[in-house]
């Protein structure tokens, strides 16, 4: 078949996570990989993003199917479940607020930054080469970690069920997919 | 076995689609979209029931069945 410019987006997905990891204030690009399927979904009542922009399953069915690096195996029954699919959903958001949370508190003044990136929530690994402060408020650095820590975990995450199953196992559980889907759900029950 | 020739078709099992869209990217037929973000259905006139969105979809949620037909 034809390739589209936007099968090539997974080079933006990759540079991306390059960029930030060198400038942590290239995080903030990440943005677009929440407005813009929210836009899509609440102004076009589709799955667009998901079916043709996202750089990220681009980049896994890339790594998982032409480079073999997946198992190829079938997710298990509990992943796809809707139970856990809104629960991981919730889950995700309530460790984004969390993430808000901090960035508040150093735009505040109450808490300084932290040069660290968290990775599954847990390990936090010193990040000290990113950033070397610019005429912008602290807190602009400190929600650039929180938000590539977001975007790196559910790349790990993502990478791990890549080979461990199919290589795009990732969007079974994508809490944005998940969103996505619910707002297509809700709007277009309204319209039939 | 039966000899004679049935239909096989691309059957999505929509409670559990997650509307990812990968099978309409692999389907060399475009016999199968996504309807309204919510679910994959395959279009019975077009598909032939290659298998190829049962064998990529991400959550194993699509089967070839025989069709009636």
């Amino acid at each position: 078949m034809k390739k589209r410019w936007y099968d090539y987006l997974w080079i933006a997905s990759a540079l991306y996570l390059i960029l930030s990891f060198f400038n942590i204030l290239f995080a903030w690009l990440g943005l677009l990989c929440f407005f813009i399927p929210l836009g899509i979904a609440l102004l076009g009542g589709n799955k667009g993003y998901c079916n043709r922009y996202c750089g990220r399953g681009q980049l896994f069915s890339l790594l998982g199917g032409r480079f073999g690096l997946s198992r190829k195996k079938d997710v298990p029954r509990w992943m796809k479940s809707k139970v856990f699919r809104y629960g991981f959903l919730v889950f995700f958001f309530a460790m984004f607020f969390s993430m808000l949370w901090s960035t508040w508190l150093v735009f505040s003044g109450a808490q300084d930054l932290k040069q660290a990136v968290t990775l599954l929530w847990t390990f936090k690994l010193p990040w000290n080469w990113a950033y070397h402060g610019t005429i912008l408020h602290h807190g602009v650095a400190q929600f650039a970690f929180g938000f590539y820590s977001v975007m790196l975990t559910s790349t790990v995450l993502g990478l791990i069920t890549m080979i461990v199953f199919k290589p795009r196992s990732w969007c079974v559980y994508c809490p944005m997919g998940t969103m996505t889907q619910l707002i297509c759900k809700a709007k277009n029950r309204k319209e039939a | 076995m039966s000899s004679e020739r049935k239909r096989r078709k691309a059957v999505v099992d929509q409670f559990l689609c997650v509307a990812c869209g990968y099978c309409v990217k692999v389907c060399p037929l475009q016999a199968i979209a996504v309807i309204g973000g919510v679910t994959a259905r395959a279009d019975v006139q077009k598909c032939v029931g290659c298998g190829r969105c049962a064998a990529e979809c991400p959550a194993s949620v699509i089967e070839i069945q025989e069709a009636n037909s």
